[in-house]
């Protein structure tokens, strides 16, 4: 039989509660301890700044990056408008197309034969062009008023250019289909006798012709085929 | 200093309060690892890797009373060790011939000092032990140390009766109380 005493929990526990520290335990002991602890926690903070230090490095130039592409492609998209203006620039006033007011006005221009006003125009043909473009709306708010005054005057001279002829649709004729026997009077192609003897003469004409020249051309020997010899 | 204003402290990292903390519950604490863990050193870094864990843990941590936070304190040890334990693999079931059976007369019981007793729970093997601790000291039920050592419900009551029977054994060893050897 065991002991009672050894089956109660509360007897041992009461008797380990009465222990404070352990047999032959030095005091100083704890605050090595304790000096250990602090220097853990110390370092694992540390550790997590630098852990946040090294991934926002990381990501500086990532950003860094970002911003050169962002900015590369805003320079690209600035570089083909300036080639757009150098193409409207470059390519005659009367290839430009004739569906905005903004062409007019840059044809007009020349014909007045004006220098500021030309080069007032030159501008705004450049702006004009890009804003088509974009938008016909824009385009409208963009010309000046004077100029339209002076498309007025010269309405003549800017109709002789190819740009500002409007561009008239070819209606196609839609034509009755008849059939030959339904006619009244035949035409005369259909009425006459063919001649085909003449047609034939002038092949043989041809055949020989071209026998003839072929003869006068090559250059060959005749060879006699006779059973005498 | 309240130990309610010490933990509130502790939580908005006072390094002071968690000193505070440190000193009053680090004696207790040890002993408790040292009666898993028989090594010193071992029970030491135990008792850091688990007041490291309580003072990280603070902020969710919601004070109910002293003795709740105790209790949770000496559950983060307990966990610690019983891990300590398993990396280890020191679980190993020993198992004792079947003990003679000895009666100890309870007023040398009542004698024995706290010292001796830890000292015999320390001699104890590390499966007896544990068991021992878990159950007698803790308070747990055999599933519950069942499921925390990985073992099976049966296994755990007969290593504590064995373990009782060994405490017995050692007892009349050290020729505390010893009263009669019940002949087979």
């Amino acid at each position: 039989m065991l002991s009672k005493k050894l089956n109660d929990p509360f007897y041992w526990k009461n008797k380990l509660e009465t222990l404070h520290c352990l047999p032959g335990e030095a005091v100083h002991k704890k605050d090595a301890l304790w000096e250990k602890l602090h220097d853990r926690l110390q370092q694992k903070s540390a550790a997590g700044k630098a852990k946040w230090y090294w991934m926002a490095a990381g990501l500086l130039p990532l950003i860094i990056i970002a911003c050169m592409m962002v900015s590369n492609t805003e320079n690209i998209g600035g570089k083909q408008e300036t080639v757009k203006e150098n193409t409207t620039k470059a390519t005659p006033s009367y290839l430009l197309p004739a569906s905005t007011k903004a062409v007019t006005l840059s044809v007009s221009a020349p014909v007045e034969k004006k220098q500021p006003v030309a080069v007032i125009n030159s501008k705004v043909k450049s702006k004009t062009f890009i804003d088509t473009i974009k938008a016909n709306n824009a385009v409208v708010t963009l010309l000046p008023e004077p100029i339209e005054a002076d498309i007025t005057t010269n309405n003549i001279l800017s109709a002789d250019t190819a740009v500002t002829v409007a561009p008239t649709a070819v209606v196609k004729k839609k034509l009755q289909v008849v059939h030959i026997n339904e006619l009244e009077t035949y035409p005369a192609q259909f009425t006459e006798p063919v001649n085909y003897a003449q047609n034939i003469k002038f092949r043989k004409n041809k055949i020989n012709n071209l026998n003839v020249a072929a003869q006068q051309n090559t250059i060959g020997f005749k060879i006699k085929l006779s059973s005498k010899n | 200093m309240d130990i309610t204003t010490l933990i509130k402290e502790a939580k908005h990292g006072s390094t002071a309060a968690q000193k505070a903390l440190f000193d009053m519950f680090a004696d207790k604490m040890l002993l408790l690892c040292c009666r898993y863990v028989k090594r010193r050193e071992d029970a030491e870094e135990l008792l850091l890797d688990g007041f490291y864990k309580f003072f990280k843990n603070l902020q969710s941590f919601s004070y109910q009373g002293e003795a709740a936070m105790y209790c949770w304190l000496k559950r983060i040890m307990i966990n610690e060790c019983l891990m300590f334990l398993r990396k280890k693999n020191v679980f190993t079931i020993v198992t004792e011939s079947a003990a003679e059976e000895i009666v100890l007369e309870e007023e040398a019981l009542n004698n024995l000092s706290a010292d001796e007793i830890f000292n015999l729970i320390v001699t104890l093997p590390v499966g007896y032990r544990t068991v021992f601790n878990l159950f007698v000291v803790e308070g747990m039920e055999h599933k519950e140390i069942a499921v925390l050592m990985g073992i099976s419900e049966g296994t755990s009551k007969s290593q504590l009766s064995k373990a009782r029977v060994l405490l017995q054994k050692l007892l009349s060893q050290k020729g505390i109380a010893y009263v009669k050897q019940k002949a087979q």
